[in-house]
C-alpha cells in the first residue's frame, strides 16, 4: 500500500510538473491524503502500516503549512525545476511565465507591447527566486507578493509571511505585472 | 475489533477527515484561518489517539 501511494504521488506530481495535466497543488495533496486514509482504513485488518501512517503525517503537516501560508496554494505548481531566463520579443495581452522550483528571470526590457492595448504578465515561482526586469519609459503597474519570504519592488522591500507590495497607477499602466513567489524572494527592478 | 489494528484504523479515519476538510477548503466551501488549522489538527490527532486507545482496550 505504501509503495502504491508513493508511485501514485510521484506519477501525478511528474505529470503536473511536465505540464501533461494541470492539478492544483492544494486539491492534489488533499486527495492524496484521502487515499492514504482510505488505504489505512481498508488495510487496518492486515497490519499496522507504519510507513503509510508516516506518509500521512508528513502530508498532513505539509498541507497545513501550505494552507497557513495562504497564497502558496494559489500558485500553479507548473513550469518545472531549475534555473530559467525568459526574454519575450513581444507580449500578448495575457502572458504567463511559471516555474515550480528554482530561479526564474523574466526580462521584459526589450519586449514589444500589444498595439493600443495593455499587456498583463503573470510570473510565478512556487519555491525559489523570481526576478522581473521592467522596460524603461513604459507606465507599469506591479503587484508583487510572497507567501513566505522577501519582496523587493523598485527600491522598496519587505519580508515575512504574506508579503505584498505594489507600485504604479493601474489606470495609466500599459504593462501590468503580477509577480508571485510561494516561498522565496521576488525582485522587480528596471 | 478483534483482528483490527486500532492505530492504523484511527489514523486512517483521521487522515480521511483531514483530507476532506482541506479538500472542502480548496473547493471554497469554507476558509480556514492560519490560527485555526493547527489547533484543529491537534484536536483531531488527540481524538485519533483516544479512539485508538479505546479500541485497543476493547480487544
Amino acid at each position: 500500500m505504501t509503495g502504491l501511494v508513493l508511485v501514485t504521488v510521484g506519477v501525478t506530481w511528474l505529470g503536473a510538473v511536465a505540464g501533461v495535466a494541470h492539478f492544483r497543488w492544494d486539491v492534489l495533496s488533499a486527495l492524496v491524503l484521502l487515499i492514504v486514509g482510505g488505504g489505512l482504513v481498508a488495510g487496518a485488518r492486515t497490519g499496522a502500516h507504519g510507513g503509510l501512517i508516516s506518509v500521512g503525517l508528513v502530508l498532513t503537516v505539509v498541507i497545513a503549512v501550505v494552507s497557513s501560508i495562504g497564497s502558496l496554494a494559489d500558485i500553479p505548481f507548473t513550469g518545472g525545476f531549475g534555473s530559467r531566463v525568459e526574454q519575450p520579443a513581444r507580449l500578448a495581452e495575457d502572458s504567463a511565465f511559471r516555474l515550480a522550483v528554482g530561479e526564474l528571470e523574466v526580462d521584459l526590457r526589450s519586449a514589444a507591447l500589444p498595439a493600443g492595448g495593455t499587456a498583463l504578465v503573470e510570473a510565478s515561482v512556487v519555491i525559489g527566486r523570481l526576478v522581473v526586469r521592467l522596460p524603461d519609459r513604459v507606465d507599469v503597474r506591479v503587484e508583487a507578493s510572497a507567501g513566505a519570504g522577501t519582496v523587493r519592488l523598485l527600491g522598496a522591500s519587505d519580508n515575512g509571511l504574506d508579503v505584498r507590495l505594489d507600485a504604479g497607477d493601474p489606470d495609466a499602466a500599459r504593462l501590468v505585472v503580477e509577480a508571485e513567489v510561494g516561498i522565496g524572494e521576488v525582485v522587480v527592478e528596471r | 475489533m478483534r483482528g483490527w489494528h486500532p492505530g492504523a484504523l484511527a489514523m486512517g479515519v483521521f487522515f480521511v477527515v483531514v483530507g476532506a476538510v482541506f479538500l472542502a477548503e480548496a473547493a471554497g466551501v469554507w476558509q480556514l484561518g492560519p490560527g485555526q488549522i493547527w489547533p484543529l489538527l491537534l484536536i483531531g490527532l488527540g481524538v485519533a489517539v483516544l479512539v485508538s486507545g479505546v479500541a485497543a482496550g476493547g480487544e
